[in-house]
């Protein structure tokens, strides 16, 4: 079992040397010259081939990318994810600053979306075939469907326009984060629903949930203790994975509500060509996606004995 | 068949209250538009350059007044004076006389060490040399006294007066560094600048003019235009700054909403690649460029698809930069028959699918823009060229850099800009772009030739203003009437709308030399 979590563990590291260099080359391998976007930010006119050059020296950019790919890779392994073209600042600060707030509305928007998905796949399930299973189903496509962008803009119409409840955007007020965190939890909870839903309905067709009725159990210890237990694993798995793309990709959501996070760091790197920021955020999210998946597999481990034994099996053989 | 009485749906059915709760719980309530003495602004992105040597927080690229430069220009693009009260030009050298008793926000008089300070700094803020299209370099600047100093660019430079207008030559304290605060003599200084969200300045007591009525401005960063929209309905900002073309006329409907246009500032104008390689090479022959001028409908673009938002102009920058003479360029007017002679004469006749042919080739032209253009105007242009049996392949450049990195290569056939007129030089944007001589690496798609650089060279050394005007409209003459080089669309206008209690608000044609010190909020 130890054997099992430590090789787990330790797969992770060519993981991550793989994304390096994926993240490394592809972002070199984008159109466009960071030394003329720097310029342009700097000057309200085009640039001379001298400032280019300048710029270029300056940034290291006349350097060959292995060079820089070696270089780069060398000082991430000791924390240092370079400085940003952009602002001139430490890259890990800037991931530092602007990370708690997508963390901020991620975990709202994750609390939100299972508070409603869980219920409401449940009663879905357990009332299977009935109007209400209808309804949740229906309303859980709309929600599924709903362009997340679209969703924002009417939630802003309706809150903050409308009913003047909730600030448009900005993280200036406290409340700030709810607008947000709903638009991003809609989708999410729409399609845990269904996934919360479809699971049950095969966990409450299996023998031992028969068995367990045949015992005289009461209903809600059946669902609750029994068949919930099975059901959650495929939620778990997809709320890591959600969870995870919450995380880097609200790149719409902080541009519509002016929320500076992760994403909207991004966006500004991608457009300025700021070549260490844009690594330095795919590494990162690497390291965030890759940690958020080994503790979805510790935790099938704990939840399911069937994994677990199969697990230590398979490390004894 | 399972008995529904004994399922939990009552332990489950708070839980869903709760969640659509969670949404109305925690209101704090909206930030205020401001008093009557502060006003909330909404923004476009933080785009400030904030690092030592290179900071221009405040000035540029939204310039808040904390700083001032030596010069200031006029909505009709003039010099007025501003930290210098007159000026003379001897030889190369240009004497700026600066104005008595006007002090820093931090108690310095302004002397002429402040700005040889300002210059110095900047120039050491680039290791090529900020300074290229004034020649401002090392030892430019010499202090004749407290309020008195030259500055001798390192070649000829008629136009520096001019120049010096912009945002980016303001003057700042000495031994200050405006990444850590923006030491300034502006009406305003600075309150509180946080990064992507706002910045914040608050009126200075010391000002050396008229005090502005406005304790406090604030500018919050708004990057996307619907939310910028919705938070002036919202009542979050009393005023936004760019107004999408295409929400303005909702704008113009809304009671206690006011929506004013300024005077064209820019133009988008579509730059032809005349100096091209296979397969970017057509439009070398000036026939088939004239059809391409000829076959676009300017004023159905401005009223059907810009809703009014723009001007019929023929020159490729505003009209106030050519004075009397703007008349000398008299733009080509829409004429789709003639437009397709002009191309049958030059061998292109209609093949099977419509599109014009010549020896197998098709008359296929790659459409560039700048990401600002919107997709409607470029199959605007697309369908318009197709009525003369042209087709056009709008190439849509994700971001500004891959855009630059296709127009840098050469590969497109037609480009679409709008480029600001921020400094007062008449001819800044036709040597900028057309000049052979000029430093810009697009140059060589667009320059005519040499007897198009001894205009803009005679209108580089020409004293007098006028004189620098009649240049500017002889070469914008060359490149829209005889060579048709570039082919002008429209004057774009820059859009603000605001609550109705703002008052004397008077927009200017280029942001950066908006004035927000004579703003009042009505009590």
């Amino acid at each position: 079992m130890r054997r099992y979590v430590l090789a787990r563990i330790f797969s992770i590291i060519p993981l991550w040397l793989g994304i390096s260099v994926l993240a490394f080359v592809l972002s070199n391998f984008a159109p466009g010259d960071p030394a003329t976007a720097i310029a342009n930010r700097l000057f309200d006119a085009p640039p001379s081939e001298e400032q280019l050059a300048a710029i270029r020296h300056e940034f290291h950019l006349d350097e060959s990318i292995p060079v820089r790919y070696v270089r780069w890779l060398s000082s991430a392994a000791q924390g240092d994810l370079g400085i940003s073209f952009r602002t001139k600042q430490p890259v890990l600060k800037e991931l530092a600053t602007h990370f708690p707030a997508t963390l901020q509305i991620a975990c709202l928007a994750l609390i939100i979306a299972l508070i409603i998905a869980l219920p409401l796949g449940v009663l879905s399930a357990v009332r299977h075939r009935s109007w209400l299973d209808h309804t949740m189903r229906f309303g859980a496509l709309i929600g599924a469907s709903l362009p997340s962008y679209w969703l924002g803009y009417l939630l802003i119409l309706l809150f903050a326009v409308g009913l003047g409840w909730l600030p448009v955007a900005g993280r200036e007020s406290s409340s700030g984060a709810i607008l947000p965190s709903v638009t991003l939890s809609i989708g999410m909870a729409a399609t845990l629903t269904r996934l919360m839903r479809s699971s049950l309905l095969e966990v409450l067709g299996e023998d031992f949930i028969r068995t367990a009725r045949a015992k005289g159990l009461a209903e809600r210890v059946v669902i609750c203790r029994h068949a919930l237990t099975g059901a959650l694993i495929p939620v778990l798995t997809m709320t890591g994975i959600s969870f995870g793309h919450l995380l880097g990709g609200a790149v719409i959501i902080e541009a519509i509500f002016a929320w500076q996070g992760i994403g909207f760091l991004l966006v500004n790197a991608i457009y300025d060509r700021d070549y260490p920021m844009i690594q330095g955020f795919v590494l990162f999210m690497g390291l965030i996606f890759t940690l958020i998946s080994l503790s979805v597999d510790l935790l099938y481990l704990w939840l399911d004995p069937r994994i677990r034994f199969a697990k230590e099996r398979h490390t004894c053989l | 068949m399972p008995n529904h009485a004994n399922y939990p749906h009552g332990l489950f059915l708070p839980l869903i209250g709760l969640s659509l709760c969670l949404a109305f719980i925690s209101c704090g309530g909206n930030s205020r538009p401001g008093n009557d003495s502060e006003l909330i602004i909404g923004a476009r992105a933080d785009d400030y350059v904030n690092e030592p040597l290179k900071s221009r927080l405040g000035m540029y690229p939204l310039n808040t007044q904390i700083c001032e430069s030596l010069v200031r220009i006029t909505a009709g693009y003039e010099i007025e004076p501003l930290l210098a009260t007159r000026w003379e030009l001897r030889g190369n050298t240009w004497r700026f006389f600066l104005r008595p008793g006007v002090v820093f926000s931090n108690g310095q008089p302004l002397t002429s060490e402040a700005v040889k300070y300002t210059f110095e700094r900047m120039v050491k803020g680039d290791a090529a040399g900020v300074f290229q299209h004034t020649y401002i370099g090392e030892g430019s600047v010499q202090v004749i006294d407290d309020l008195t100093v030259d500055i001798t660019p390192g070649r000829e430079n008629m136009r520096l007066l001019e120049q010096l207008g912009h945002s980016n030559y303001s003057v700042i304290a000495p031994g200050t560094e405006p990444a850590v605060e923006p030491i300034c003599t502006g009406p305003f200084k600075l309150a509180e600048y946080r990064r992507s969200q706002s910045i914040a300045v608050e009126r200075n007591e010391s000002y050396w003019g008229r005090l502005p009525s406005l304790k406090r401005l604030t500018f919050r960063f708004l990057p996307d235009d619907a939310t910028r929209v919705l938070a002036l309905e919202a009542g979050e900002v009393g005023m936004i700054l760019d107004v999408p073309r295409e929400q303005a006329a909702q704008l113009r409907e809304r009671a206690n909403i006011t929506v004013v246009e300024a005077p064209v500032g820019r133009v988008a104008t579509i730059l032809l690649n005349i100096h091209g390689q296979a397969p970017y090479d057509l439009l070398a022959n000036k026939d088939v460029r004239q059809a391409l001028a000829m076959a676009i409908d300017r004023r159905a673009l401005i009223e059907k698809v810009w809703d009014g938002n723009g001007e019929p102009i023929a020159t490729i920058g505003p009209g106030a930069m050519l004075g009397d003479y703007g008349p000398l360029v008299r733009g080509v007017q829409h004429d789709p028959q003639q437009a397709a002679q002009l191309l049958a004469r030059a061998g292109w006749v209609i093949g099977s699918d419509g599109v014009r042919v010549q020896n197998g080739r098709r008359l296929s032209l790659a459409l560039i823009a700048w990401t600002e253009f919107d997709k409607a105007t470029l199959e605007f242009i697309q369908a318009q060229l197709a009525t003369i049996g042209v087709e056009i392949r709008i190439i849509r450049s994700p971001d500004t850099a891959s855009y630059q990195a296709r127009v840098e290569a050469g590969e497109f056939d037609l480009d679409l800009e709008g480029p600001n007129q921020n400094d007062a030089n008449p001819i800044f944007l036709p040597a900028l772009r057309f000049y052979s001589k000029s430093s810009g690496k697009t140059v060589r798609y667009f320059a005519l030739g040499s007897q198009f650089d001894e205009i803009i060279e005679a209108g580089l050394s020409a004293n007098e203003r006028a004189e620098v005007m009649r240049r500017s409209a002889e070469a914008q003459h060359q490149l829209v009437d005889v060579e048709t080089s570039v082919i002008p669309l429209a004057g774009l206008k820059r859009i603000y709308a605001m609550s109705d209690a703002i008052r004397d608000f008077d927009p200017h044609p280029s942001i950066l030399n908006q004035r927000w010190d004579v703003v009042s909020i009505q009590r």
